[in-house]
């Protein structure tokens, strides 16, 4: 096995972007504390060694007040394997003094300039442990931008240890680092001088005066203004709300736009034509050929639904979700939000996993791991699961419904939007507890810089033909097949008392409720070739909204919680989209 | 890094009104961080010993800027050592503060 170089420092700091740039690896970053919810892993090759660099959860200090902290002292103890056992909960839980075989060879531990004391404090702990260790001196550009200029060469004498400044974002430094790091991977003990004093904020204040000077005439950056109007409530809220609608008018505009003028033309004038004249010249009239080009033809939706119609607002959304996250506008928006979220049992900081959901709810219920409390993690994983479309949904809605009916297309999102909150309340007022007090950074406003996020929307692409459009066409395909064998009638009919008489829909409505258990955009974009009137389209919207979310997420909750979390979701998102299908129909039929 | 900070922190920002904080110039003798406005410094004097708290840059004797008081309850923001953080107001009233200038 490679031996383990752990990779370690202050939450929020850059080193997931540092364990990128070293492992070729995209693990996800982003300008908020617990972004990173577990250890990733990843081969770093210096010269002819290689090693598995460990992306460890940034942590405050090491007195294991947080199960973060546990886990980084477990680590440190005894190495990976036993931290990762104890994470999912199999691990024995003693003899953690024994020094374990699998003891890291070295600790490149990221010290942030901006932020020097809680870094040194941090790092005097892990100098105890007696392991090699290389610092990372990050984000000096921007300490200097601050007024502050670190001796490097004075901090690593101070510490004992070598010290390399870097600018993580921009790739300053990192090949430094990794000569610095090879030869202390060879050394076997760690700093001489810090190991056995007793770690106290005097003695971290100390070595902070020493390295740290303060340069003449610096003025405030304009960043750090705007740093500072996003966050008070005046003129933060109007701002809020502002940058919200915002982002809406990205994803939807820039997706509609690249939909429209760019992917589906294309498709159409270029794509389907020879492939029709392909399969008409070669595959004799019948079933075969209605199964690749008829009325759900495997070949043409297949491609356009995926491609032409999803992948256009994957594509505006993440990098409207990108900019957000690397700027540092979420926390913001978390602590604005604070208050109102308390109402219901949350902190500001639920707003995070919630905007991830808008995205995919896997991410988003991984994410809620950095909430602090079991209540917290619930409640915003049923609000993602029941209420929140996701990104490939919101597309499929808006195909369906924008060139019918933009007050139907508002009326689903109005929907959604009630029912998440009507779950929070629900659910909070049967969970005994209150979320514990807010306590968060927040950290500075940061330009996002373009490489790293053309990096995470390409990521995000790559991830969506594999995981997503995949099971699409597979979907498609089985449509398709149904359609044409005439099974699809049958099953129309088996349904019929449900779809037909409680829904109002056609029979072949029962088809999207099929497939949409394998993707929740397939429980909408059936019915866009179904003729059907703005109510029954408002229903099916409604019913596919709330409709089980796919069965990726499913699996994710019973990994990330239980069997029976994951069934109860199944239940309460199954019958519910029915009931409020019905409702909305019964209403409507009222009205009209 | 103490003395360092306190010449970063630039010209105090106007005062917000939000109607239960003191108001600039009338903080005297000890009172809790969740009492002062925005824009006014303080010094802290006492507080619970809590590591996530010291981590975060909240020690005895170490000055601090109120930014913002959020609403609807929300939490406080305050700056220290030039990093902000939001404290929960059921914290901040365990931490009491001198006013400075």
């Amino acid at each position: 096995m490679a031996d383990t170089v752990l990779l370690m420092g202050l939450p929020n700091v850059g080193k997931s972007v540092i364990f990128n740039r070293l492992t070729g690896l995209n693990v996800h970053v982003a300008n908020y504390v617990g972004t990173t919810v577990q250890l990733s892993s990843g081969r770093l090759r210096l010269d002819s060694r290689d090693f598995a660099l460990v992306d460890v959860p940034g942590t405050y200090s090491l007195n294991a007040s947080c199960e973060a902290e546990e886990v980084a002292v477990d680590i440190l103890r005894c190495g990976t394997s036993r931290a990762r056992s104890k994470t999912t909960g199999r691990g024995d839980g003693r003899g953690h003094d024994e020094a374990s075989s699998d003891r890291p060879a070295a600790i490149l531990f990221v010290v942030d300039a901006t932020n020097l004391e809680s870094s040194l404090y941090l790092l005097f702990q892990v100098l105890q442990y007696n392991i090699p260790v290389v610092v990372s001196l990050n984000r000096s550009d921007l300490s200097r931008e601050k007024g502050y200029q670190i001796d490097a060469g004075r901090l690593s004498r101070e510490l004992g240890v070598p010290v390399v400044p870097t600018v993580a974002v921009t790739g300053e430094g990192m090949g430094d680092l990794k000569t610095v790091l090879l030869q202390q991977a060879a050394a076997s003990s760690g700093s001489s001088i810090q190991a056995d004093s007793p770690v106290t904020w005097d003695r971290v204040e100390e070595v902070c005066l020493r390295v740290c000077t303060r340069v003449p005439h610096h003025s405030e950056s304009r960043r750090a203004r705007w740093g500072m109007m996003l966050t008070r409530p005046w003129p933060g809220l109007p701002l809020c709300g502002a940058i919200i609608g915002l982002v809406l008018l990205v994803v939807v505009g820039v997706g509609m736009g690249l939909r429209q003028f760019v992917l589906l033309p294309v498709f159409r004038t270029f794509l389907f034509p020879p492939l029709e004249n392909l399969v008409n010249q070669t595959i004799p009239a019948g079933l075969l050929q209605n199964i690749l080009i008829g009325e759900y033809g495997f070949l043409i939706k297949g491609i356009e639904w995926p491609f032409a119609l999803v992948l256009p607002y994957i594509i505006s959304f993440y990098i409207a979700m990108s900019v957000l996250e690397d700027s540092g506008y979420m926390p913001r928006l978390a602590v604005l939000l604070d208050g109102l979220f308390n109402r219901v049992g949350l902190k500001g900081s639920g707003i995070i996993p919630l905007m991830l959901g808008y995205g995919c709810a896997i991410p988003a219920i991984l994410a809620t791991r950095a909430l602090q409390s079991k209540k917290e993690r619930l409640i915003v994983t049923t609000m993602v699961c029941v209420a929140v479309p996701c990104i490939s949904q919101t597309g499929a809605f808006i195909a369906l419904l924008s060139a019918r009916s933009i007050v139907v297309m508002l009326a689903v999102f109005l929907l959604g939007a009630v029912a998440m909150i009507a779950v929070a309340i629900v659910l909070n007022r049967f969970m005994p507890g209150n979320p514990p007090a807010t306590l968060m950074e927040i950290p500075d406003l940061l330009i996002p810089q373009p490489d790293v996020l053309l990096k995470k929307v390409w990521v995000r692409i790559r991830l969506f033909v594999t995981d997503g459009a995949l099971p699409m066409i597979i979907g498609v395909a089985i449509a398709a097949s149904l359609y044409e064998t005439g099974l699809m009638s049958a099953l129309g009919e088996l349904a019929r008392p449900l779809v037909v008489s409680w829904l109002g829909l056609p029979t072949d409505a029962a088809v999207p409720l099929v497939l949409g258990i394998l993707r929740r955009e397939l429980a909408v974009l059936p019915l866009m070739e179904m003729d059907l009137t703005t109510l029954q389209l408002f229903v099916g919207a409604a019913v596919a909204l709330f409709y089980v979310p796919c069965i990726a997420v499913i699996a994710t909750l019973a990994r990330e919680f239980n069997i029976r979390l994951a069934v109860m979701i199944l239940i309460v998102t199954t019958v519910g989209a029915f009931l409020v299908g019905g409702i909305i129909l019964r209403i409507g039929q009222l009205l009209m | 890094m103490a003395q360092v900070n306190d010449a970063l922190i630039p010209a105090a920002a106007p005062a917000e009104f939000t109607g239960n904080c003191a108001r600039i110039g009338q903080v005297s003798g000890e009172v809790s961080l969740d009492t002062l406005c925005a824009g006014q410094r303080a010094r802290v004097q006492q507080m619970p010993q809590d590591s996530l708290l010291h981590c975060l840059g909240l020690r005895q004797g170490r000055s601090l800027r109120m930014i913002a008081r959020q609403r609807f309850g929300g939490p406080v923001v305050v700056e220290l050592d030039g990093r902000c953080v939001a404290l929960g107001r059921s914290i901040a009233r365990t931490i009491s503060v001198t006013g400075t200038m």
